[in-house]
């Protein structure tokens, strides 16, 4: 109630102004910048994802995105409730009035119910994105499409290099035809390597002396892609990248053809 | 918000913070970029008229590196492994570059067949001692010479791999390099094209190092020490 209100006279230093709703402050100001940061996110979004280029790369995206929308109002409801304390509770110390004579301020007591919905709420969004990537695994391990071209990735500080064991190809570019499935077996020659393509939706760690699988993967739009190496792997782990090149079917052949076998003629040996 | 000398000690407390900020962040940013190396090289080995660059590999690194007065001394690592005189080469632009490597070290077996292949040459063969040779077999480099494309420089996209044939361990020694005796070396000529300039990085990757670069499962050692290193068996080449 006012001081006007109760009639009391203006100005008197005992009478308290009403104190504003905080709790209501601070939600619409949560749900305002909560749909402005969405919208934001859903701009973007496009703009910073990797173009996928297979169906698994394509549910990465759409996960990334819906990871990021879920994350929004938790991360902002946090980070508004500190702000908000920090700046409206602040302590403010009158003229002639070291800080460290103040008293302390009252203490929090949340109501269980409040405890119960943030814990419910945060909780849910937990379990969903644990069912949500378990579903996005199952989709992409089960029934895996018959006769996959195999390729070998090994990593060497600083290179990948390819073989292509059916075809009797190696190769410093990964070259792969549109629409057959591919899939790939990793190992590194040294320390840890990470194998990752961005556009196919494969990232797995490259581990010495052990040979590595990923869910298969069906390219399915021609281009120009990179692998790059997300380990930290020594001198050159920045340079550890390589072409990765989706074409049709004709250029794969022709390409095969061009690389087979390598070289015929004098194998040297030491001192020879 | 209140007024008076408590707020103003505020504005100005929020106002230095934000500069020291901007400052840290400044300089941060200036330091990053005026890393343009990679560590530690010696001087560069410009291309000389014709476009043709004369390196060698060593066993040790006595005829290189220098000492205190410049001589050749085996710098801090006198027993590493080492290309000389220099692993930061420059070389021009659009123009077909020999290079003439002496190679005075004995085999060592790749892990990764890959390199026993000469790739990316012109006409994808190397000349050892005049002999025109594609591949060698995987256990006979000493080391390779293997220029890769950074990924900011996507085009051109240069890739020379060169397995540098070992001398046989039996060889005599019979050259004399700075008080050091080696065998005969292999001469090994080869000529690739460059394009537009940039910055490219070579290593070798025979793994003719010391000690482990990872946790060595596998057997796989011999990764680190001068394989980790720029100056010893890694650079760059800079076309101009």
């Amino acid at each position: 109630m006012s001081a006007a209100a109760s009639g009391e006279p203006r100005g008197d230093a005992t009478a308290k102004p009403e104190e504003p709703r905080h709790v209501r402050r601070i939600v619409k100001l949560w749900a305002v910048l909560s749909v402005i940061c969405i919208a934001i996110a859903l701009l973007i979004n496009p703009l910073i994802a990797p173009q996928s280029a297979t169906s698994v790369a394509g549910f990465a995206n759409l996960t990334d995105l819906l990871f990021t929308i879920l994350a929004i109002p938790v991360g902002l409801f946090v980070w508004l409730f500190v702000g908000y304390s920090v700046v409206v509770f602040r302590a403010r110390v009158p003229a002639g009035t070291r800080a460290e004579e103040l008293d302390d301020g009252p203490p929090l007591e949340a109501k269980p119910s409040q405890q119960i919905a943030w814990l419910a709420i945060t909780g849910g969004l937990a379990v969903f994105l644990v069912g949500w990537g378990m579903f996005g695994f199952y989709k992409q391990t089960t029934d895996p499409p018959a006769n996959p071209l195999v390729v070998n990735v090994t990593g060497q500080q600083w290179l990948w290099t390819y073989s292509y064991p059916s075809l009797g190809v190696q190769s410093n570019v990964l070259e792969l035809p549109l629409s057959r499935p591919v899939e790939f077996r990793v190992t590194s020659d040294d320390v840890l390597h990470g194998f990752v393509i961005d556009n196919l939706g494969v990232a797995m760690d490259a581990n010495p002396g052990v040979w590595v699988t990923a869910p298969i993967v069906t390219p399915t739009k021609l281009g120009n892609y990179a692998t790059r190496c997300v380990e930290l792997c020594g001198l050159y782990h920045t340079y550890m990248w390589s072409r990765v090149s989706v074409v049709s079917s004709a250029d794969f052949a022709a390409w095969v053809t061009a690389n087979r076998d390598g070289p015929n003629g004098v194998v040297a040996n030491a001192g020879s | 918000m209140s007024n008076g000398p408590g707020a103003s000690r505020h504005l100005f407390g929020v106002i230095v913070s934000l500069a020291v900020a901007a400052a840290v962040f400044v300089v941060v940013v200036l330091a990053v970029r005026s890393e343009t190396g990679l560590g530690y090289e010696p001087p560069a080995a410009h291309a000389t008229t014709g476009a043709s660059v004369s390196l060698s590999v060593f066993p040790d690194s006595h005829p290189c590196h220098g000492n205190t007065s410049g001589a050749p001394g085996g710098g801090p690592h006198p027993d590493w492994v080492t290309y000389c005189p220099s692993t930061s080469i420059k070389v021009p632009a659009y123009s077909t570059v020999t290079v003439t490597i002496r190679q005075y070290d004995t085999s060592t077996a790749l892990h990764n067949p890959f390199f026993d292949q000469v790739r990316g040459t012109v006409g994808n063969v190397m000349y050892v001692n005049g002999r025109p040779i594609q591949r060698v077999s995987p256990d006979a480099p000493g080391h390779t010479f293997t220029i890769q494309t950074p990924p900011s420089a996507h085009e051109p996209y240069l890739f020379v791999n060169v397995p540098l044939l070992g001398v046989a361990d039996n060889a005599p020694n019979v050259v004399t390099i700075a008080g050091e005796q080696y065998p005969k070396p292999n001469v090994i000529v080869f000529r690739f094209k460059t394009g537009a300039p940039g910055t490219y990085v070579w290593h070798c990757y025979v793994p003719c190092g010391t000690g482990l670069a990872g946790d060595g499962v596998g057997g796989q050692d011999n990764f680190g020490g001068p394989m980790s290193t720029t100056g010893y068996m890694a650079g760059t080449v800079t076309v101009t």
